[in-house]
């Protein structure tokens, strides 16, 4: 039994060897003529598209490149740009409106004064402006006494038609005395129009004809006194019906000048005189 | 070494549609790939159409190639899928090649160059290697794989475990239940007459 098994293990390999000897056996075959050619000419035609492909996603890479370049630049354009603006708000706000347009406005009338020195009014005009207190006393203090005389040498300049057009806030004193900060108010001269219509009272109520009437661009106008008057300064406070005057007076009695506010309410084509608070 | 700077040089222009490089990169391997495919095709034409598809795929994704392998077993393998896939397309149809070829009285006749044995055990040989070939067309696709790569084309256990993408040991173990299953196929046909 065993060996008939044996027999046929030893059967079953000696056919395996022979069948793995006859495929061992079985030679190569060469590549056929055509086979050559053939290939060649295929592998070219893919060899050109290949390139054309590679070609085409180059120019793509370098198309998306540019655009890329170029939006990298826009933005740091614009980054540049915002960067700018937001420091040229900045400086704006930090520097105080107070030294952006005060001192450069003093500097200039500085030197108007300096070349008609010999005009009194000038400084009489300098110094009813700082009794007048159309500054507070806190600006006063910070502006320095310098610079102040210079502001009020200018104010006098009012009466040559050179009156300042417009200054930024400042502390005024209304009708009442009371201070108060308004907007534009740094104009002390709150001026009268050649045609307001209650010029002519406030003069005849005064009895001088000596104002001088400086047109403004503005909304607002001015009415500075002349050299020779006493009242050389007036701040109106306009509405429909009823106008307010504060006018300073310098008031000259045996060669001692004084001031005297004076406020003046038209009403109705009358004018009435209010007491002004101390 | 500086064979393989050589083939990374040509591997790098073949990537680059260079089909100069690629001719001269498979130059190498295109006998043995041609008849790895007439093994599996049974049909010059056929294998001449496969391995030309083939070679077109390797050309065309030669950017998947990251060296993991040697180049030519990478062909290899591509060679082994596509005639696999043109086998299972074409399974209908194709019955003969020129390699089995019927003769007049109905025979397989299988046309090899064998120019060394005599005329007798030449017609032997030939003889049995077709009645083998035929039978190795009856067992299944990955057995007949196997054999056609190991006891054909001499291929090693770890290239053929490279070329069908398994483990050595299920290459043995595969090579191994081909083999008898070749062998009985063979006893079934004509075990009397030709073993």
């Amino acid at each position: 039994m065993n060996e008939n098994n044996d027999n046929k293990f030893i059967e079953e390999d000696e056919q395996m060897a022979r069948i793995l000897k006859i495929l061992n056996d079985i030679p190569e075959q060469t590549l056929p003529e055509t086979l050559e050619s053939r290939l060649k000419e295929a592998l070219h035609e893919e060899g050109e598209k290949i390139r054309a492909l590679k070609a085409a996603a180059e120019q793509k890479t370098k198309k998306r490149k540019m655009i890329f370049r170029s939006l990298s630049t826009l933005a740091a354009c614009l980054v540049v740009g915002v960067f700018t603006v937001s420091m040229y708000h900045n400086m704006n706000v930090d520097l105080p409106a107070d030294e952006t347009e005060l001192q450069p406005m003093a500097m200039t009338y500085t030197e108007e004064a300096s070349t008609d020195t010999s005009d009194v009014t000038e400084d009489l005009m300098a110094d009813e402006a700082l009794s007048y207190g159309a500054y507070g006393a806190d600006e006063q203090g910070d502006l320095g006494s310098g610079l102040y005389t210079e502001e009020l040498k200018a104010k006098s300049f009012a009466s040559d038609s050179t009156l300042p057009e417009s200054r930024s806030s400042v502390t005024t004193r209304d009708a009442l005395g009371t201070e108060t900060t308004e907007e534009e108010s740094v104009t002390t001269y709150m001026m009268l129009a050649p045609t307001d219509p209650n010029l002519e009272l406030i003069k005849e109520y005064l009895k001088t004809d000596q104002f001088v009437v400086v047109p403004k661009e503005s909304e607002e106008t001015a009415v500075a006194a002349s050299p020779a008057t006493t009242g050389d300064a007036i701040e109106a406070e306009e509405t429909p019906k009823e106008a307010i005057y504060e006018i300073l007076l310098n008031v000259t009695e045996e060669g001692i000048t004084t001031e005297k506010t004076l406020i003046l309410i038209v009403k109705e084509g009358e004018v009435y005189e209010q007491t002004p608070a101390e | 070494m500086s064979t393989d700077l050589n083939e990374l040089r040509l591997i790098e222009n073949a990537k680059n549609g260079d089909d100069v490089s690629f001719e001269l990169l498979i130059k190498g391997c295109m006998t043995k790939a041609y008849n790895t495919a007439l093994r599996f095709m049974r049909n010059e034409q056929d294998a001449a159409d496969a391995l030309q598809e083939s070679l077109i795929k390797v050309f065309r994704h030669m950017e998947q190639f990251k060296g993991e392998c040697r180049f030519d077993t990478w062909v290899y393998r591509i060679v082994v899928n596509t005639c696999n896939d043109m086998l299972r397309k074409n399974a209908p149809l194709k019955e003969t090649d020129s390699l089995n070829r019927v003769d007049e009285e109905g025979d397989w006749l299988l046309e090899l160059k064998d120019p060394a044995p005599a005329p007798e055990a030449l017609f032997e040989s030939k003889e049995a290697a077709n009645r083998i070939l035929r039978c190795l067309d009856l067992i299944s696709a990955e057995h007949k794989e196997v054999i056609v790569l190991r006891d054909i084309q001499g291929f090693s256990y770890e290239e053929i475990g490279q070329i069908i993408d398994c483990s050595e040991g299920t290459v043995k173990s595969r090579i191994n239940r081909a083999r008898q299953r070749l062998r009985s196929m063979i006893l079934e046909q004509n075990e009397q007459e030709f073993v």
